[in-house]
């Protein structure tokens, strides 16, 4: 069980199934968001969107694994990361900026900061595996 | 949606989501009593779906359509992928994999619960 692994099996096979169910749900929230009340926050649900799409392709580099997967996969959590931390930041200084929840919003509290830590988990986890 | 089957549902998907997870801790996956009991909750899952479809149909609006509409989906194919996933991982990784995934059942079927209320 220890020693080094790939980036998509063990513990980064874990890591695949919360970027999908994260990447799933953002997808959701920003096609509801889109499709009924765009017109009340665009910048939000452009960005509900925007997050979705980063989720999807961290998974795809987390399954393929390999230097380019790796690259992919550490290029999205260092982005995600940021996002939320810059996101985060910006509810809680000027709410107005973004008047309808995203999956960012005060660092994601609503999904149980759950996309704070992901990122993390991320990095750490790249961290953690042998460079191919 | 029915209220009783939603909280057997969700009772039933936090216990097996913890005797998965107890799985993991032994450094185990999954035995086939684990796959059996997922399959039941999953069962409720699409029971509940049938229950909520026929509502729908027969007038019934939740106040958040489109949200519910999302959640129903989601829901009703969260549970078959996180399983199906845990069995390319046959480790205690993918105990944790079905175990997490079985708490987040009860999670959407909480916020099922709550996008419902419907306006009749």
């Amino acid at each position: 069980m220890t020693g080094p692994r790939a980036i998509n099996s063990g513990p980064g096979r874990v890591l695949v199934g919360l970027y999908g169910l994260f990447a799933l749900s953002a997808w959701a929230r920003a096609g509801v968001q889109i499709a009924t009340k765009f017109h009340v926050a665009p910048l939000a649900y452009v960005l509900s969107a925007v997050s979705a799409a980063i989720y999807l392709v961290a998974m795809i580099g987390l399954i393929r694994g390999g230097r380019g997967g790796r690259r992919l996969a550490i290029a999205c959590c260092s982005v995600e990361l940021i996002g939320v931390l810059a996101v985060g930041t910006l509810t809680l200084i000027d709410s107005s900026a973004f008047p309808d929840a995203t999956v960012w919003s005060d660092f994601g509290r609503g999904y149980g900061f759950v996309p704070l830590v992901l990122p993390v988990l991320g990095l750490l986890w790249l961290r953690a595996t042998p460079q191919p | 949606m029915n209220n009783g089957l939603a909280v057997a549902i969700m009772v039933a998907s936090l216990l097996v989501g913890g005797a998965c997870l107890a799985a993991a801790a032994r450094n185990r996956w999954l035995d086939q009593w684990h796959l059996i009991a997922l399959g039941v909750v999953e069962l409720g899952v699409l029971a509940q779906t049938v229950v909520a479809v026929i509502a729908l149909i027969g007038g019934d609006r939740p106040v958040e359509l489109a949200t519910f509409i999302g959640y129903l989906i989601v829901t009703t194919l969260f549970l078959p992928a996180a399983v199906g996933l845990s069995i390319l991982e046959p480790t205690r990784w993918g105990s944790v994999i079905a175990g997490s995934a079985s708490i987040v059942v009860a999670i959407l079927m909480l916020r099922l619960l709550q996008t419902w209320t419907p306006l009749r």
